[in-house]
């Protein structure tokens, strides 16, 4: 035995199952040695259960198991089996006990099961069997007349569990809504919770004629568990139960951006969308939705990342096809097998149905880019609070396992259901971009795309309406117009453009011969500064010339004056005081003359 | 003669089984003392040959011959009413 099987840690042991969905919601499977019973109506997958955890009990973890066959043959089963792929004849490991009541058979006097015990003892011994399935204890208990044998028989039952700790599953067909129980039920809702560890509650039902399968565990000693019900198919491969719940691991928060396939939208979102982010794109039709998913999926081709498309509203060849008109090859890569284009029908199955088989194509095709096309496809699809919940888990769930999701859909518009749908799958997105014809639509005779990014968490992004325009080429966007607080696209945006440009070019050539005008008059003045600064320069000339001449001559004087002096001997600054009175202003020549 | 033939299907040391047991014998006894086979299968002795019978319940009495099969489950304490199940009327 595989020692990873048992998972014990604070609670209790438990066995795996299996079955997807079911381990995590039970953190585990099934309490390991002790009895657990799936009770539901007839169909409602009971015998699939058990048949699936003894199988994979077998063929996972080398666990031994008998199957109890009270209702059908061992060859029915085996026949039903085949129809999910198991080839359960094929494993040596799994026993079929034929223990249909032959309907000839008669009653006389007590019986019970102690018989069948001692030899199921004797037989799981033998076979080293690790698990059990009772398939299903209500045709046992019918065997018995009276409640009181009933009871026995299943302290009986429950003293043999106890003693031979094998891992065991009992079916019973009960209806729990039921309000008053049928005879033999009551017995079984009496004491078989008493007797058993977990109690399943499978049911199914029919939600607006879309069938519903649920999931519920009851009770389960020991441990914690989802106590929501839970959507589960019994699909192509057994049961694929939905967990409410999607624990999304932590750790690292990617911040690697894969590109949208749209050079300037990457540039607008500031790289591209986040690795592993969910992007909605809403739009009406025609807004180019899909040509916007289909350049994302070439961008990842051309990366060759894996990718699922699933597209809903066209065949998944018409969207190839239709795609190349814009230059978005994806041919090569659905070739290539890189891209796996998968078309969905709305018509039929339930939305868990889609959703499970989306998990299966995932689970087979391992993308790391998808998109889902569109997401409002399953707004059209049965219950509406059920399928909210169940497109936000799936959100939850893709996110889980790192994929990058660009899902589009309608934007809702005056459906109130799509749109409150709508709102709640693009809560849960972390990039929403919604597509709209801009400008009133039909102003310039044209509708024009538009793109506006109206979240993005964890990305500085452009407020910016953005004018999407296809082309043989390819997608690209433009940077829109803005005029009187309008924005303009398309023609009117060319229009505007070119009315604006000859406006330009008009201001221009005035400005331009305003210029040269004040140019000339700029030349004309200088010309003129030229001719005055030379004339002044002349002037300086001949003033400096004038000052030497005149410093000569009263150098001259002041000889002549020293000479006068020394022969007088006379005081000569009162002289010379006298002789200059304008150099030295505040000494008047009189005063000198008085002394 | 015609021998009729019993296969009696036990788990040993139950108080049904010991019973039936005892029905058994005393009803072949009175009713066809020299034309009578029984066979008595413990379960836990012969675990694969009850497997393959497809016994559920102990006792279980498995008439084999003469004429189709009849399986009577239970202690047999009716004996009228095995006989009429068991379709023999009693005639040797």
């Amino acid at each position: 035995m595989n020692p990873s099987n048992d998972i014990a840690l604070t609670e209790i042991a438990k066995a795996l199952t299996g079955i997807q969905g079911f381990d995590q919601i039970t953190s585990g499977g099934i309490p390991r040695g002790k009895a657990t019973l799936v009770t539901g109506g007839p169909g409602s997958g009971k015998t699939v259960f058990g048949l699936q955890t003894l199988a994979n009990g077998v063929l996972l973890w080398d666990e031994p198991g008998i199957f109890v066959a009270f209702e059908e043959n061992s060859q029915q089963i085996i026949a039903n089996a085949a129809s999910f792929g198991w080839n359960l004849a094929e494993l040596k490991k799994l026993f079929f006990v034929d223990a249909m009541p032959d309907p000839d058979t008669i009653a006389v006097g007590e019986f019970d099961f102690s018989g069948m015990l001692t030899l199921l003892s004797a037989k799981a011994s033998a076979m080293k069997a690790r698990r059990i399935v009772f398939d299903s204890l209500d045709v046992l208990l019918h065997l018995l007349p009276s409640p009181v044998e009933r009871r026995r028989e299943m302290n009986r039952l429950h003293n043999w569990l106890v003693a031979n700790g094998l891992t065991a599953m009992i079916t019973a067909k009960m209806d729990w809504q039921r309000a008053e129980p049928v005879p033999w039920e009551e017995g079984v809702l009496q004491y078989m919770p008493f007797i058993v560890d977990c109690v399943i509650v499978l049911s199914h039902q029919f939600d607006n004629s879309f069938s519903q399968r649920r999931l519920r565990i009851l009770k389960y000693r020991g441990s914690s568990f989802a106590e929501n019900e839970c959507p589960f198919i019994i699909g192509a491969f057994g049961l694929d139960v939905a967990p409410t719940d999607t624990h999304v691991p932590g750790g690292s928060i990617p911040t690697e951006r894969v590109s949208t396939g749209v050079e300037p939208l990457d540039k607008m979102l500031g790289g591209g969308f986040i690795r592993g982010a969910t992007t909605i794109i809403t739009g009406e039709c025609g807004t180019a939705k899909t040509t916007l998913a289909g350049a994302f999926c070439e961008a990842a081709g051309k990366r060759n990342e894996r990718t699922l498309y699933i597209a809903f509203d066209e065949s998944g060849e018409e969207i190839v096809r239709n795609l190349r008109s814009v230059s978005i090859e994806l041919e090569v890569y659905v070739k290539n097998g890189i891209l796996f284009m998968h078309t969905g029908q709305v018509g039929s199955g339930t939305v868990e149905e889609h959703l499970l088989q989306i998990r299966a194509l995932v689970q087979r095709h391992r993308p790391s880019c998808m998109v889902i096309d569109p997401f409002s496809a399953f707004t059209k699809i049965g219950n509406e609070l059920t399928t909210q919940a169940i497109a936000a888990r799936m959100i939850r769930w893709v996110k889980s396992q790192g994929i990058t999701l660009v899902c589009t859909s309608l934007p809702g518009g005056a459906d109130p259901g799509i749109a409150a749908s709508i709102l709640k799958i693009a809560t849960a997105a972390d990039t929403w971009l919604h597509l709209g014809f801009f400008d009133g639509g039909f102003d310039g005779g044209e509708r024009n795309r538009g793109l506006t990014i109206f979240k993005s968490r964890g990305t500085k992004h452009s407020n910016q309406v953005a004018e999407l325009i296809l082309s043989d080429s390819g997608i690209s966007l433009a940077d829109p117009y803005t005029a009187d607080g309008r924005l303009l696209m398309g023609t009117m945006r060319w229009q505007k453009e070119r009315a604006d440009g000859e406006e330009r070019a008009r201001l221009e050539a005035e400005f331009e011969s305003k210029r040269t005008a004040v140019f000339d008059e700029v030349a004309e003045l200088e010309a003129h500064l030229g001719t005055l600064q030379r004339s002044l320069d002349a002037k300086r000339l001949v003033l400096h010339s004038m000052s030497g001449v005149e410093a000569t001559r009263i150098e001259d004087e002041e000889v002549r004056h020293s000479g006068v002096i020394r022969l007088r001997q006379a005081k000569e600054s009162g002289f010379i005081d006298g002789a200059r009175p304008e150099t030295e202003p505040g000494k008047p020549a009189v005063n000198e003359n008085h002394r | 003669m015609t021998v009729i033939s019993f296969i009696l299907y036990v788990s040993s040391q139950t108080p049904n089984s010991i019973q039936a047991e005892a029905n058994l014998k005393s009803m072949c006894l009175s009713n066809f003392p020299d034309n009578h086979r029984i066979e008595i299968v413990d379960v836990a002795q012969q675990p694969d040959r009850a497997l393959a019978d497809g016994v559920i319940v102990t006792p279980t009495l498995v008439k084999v011959a003469p004429g189709p099969k009849q399986v009577i489950m239970g202690n047999l304490s009716n004996i009228p009413r095995v006989l009429s199940a068991v379709r023999w009327d009693g005639t040797k």
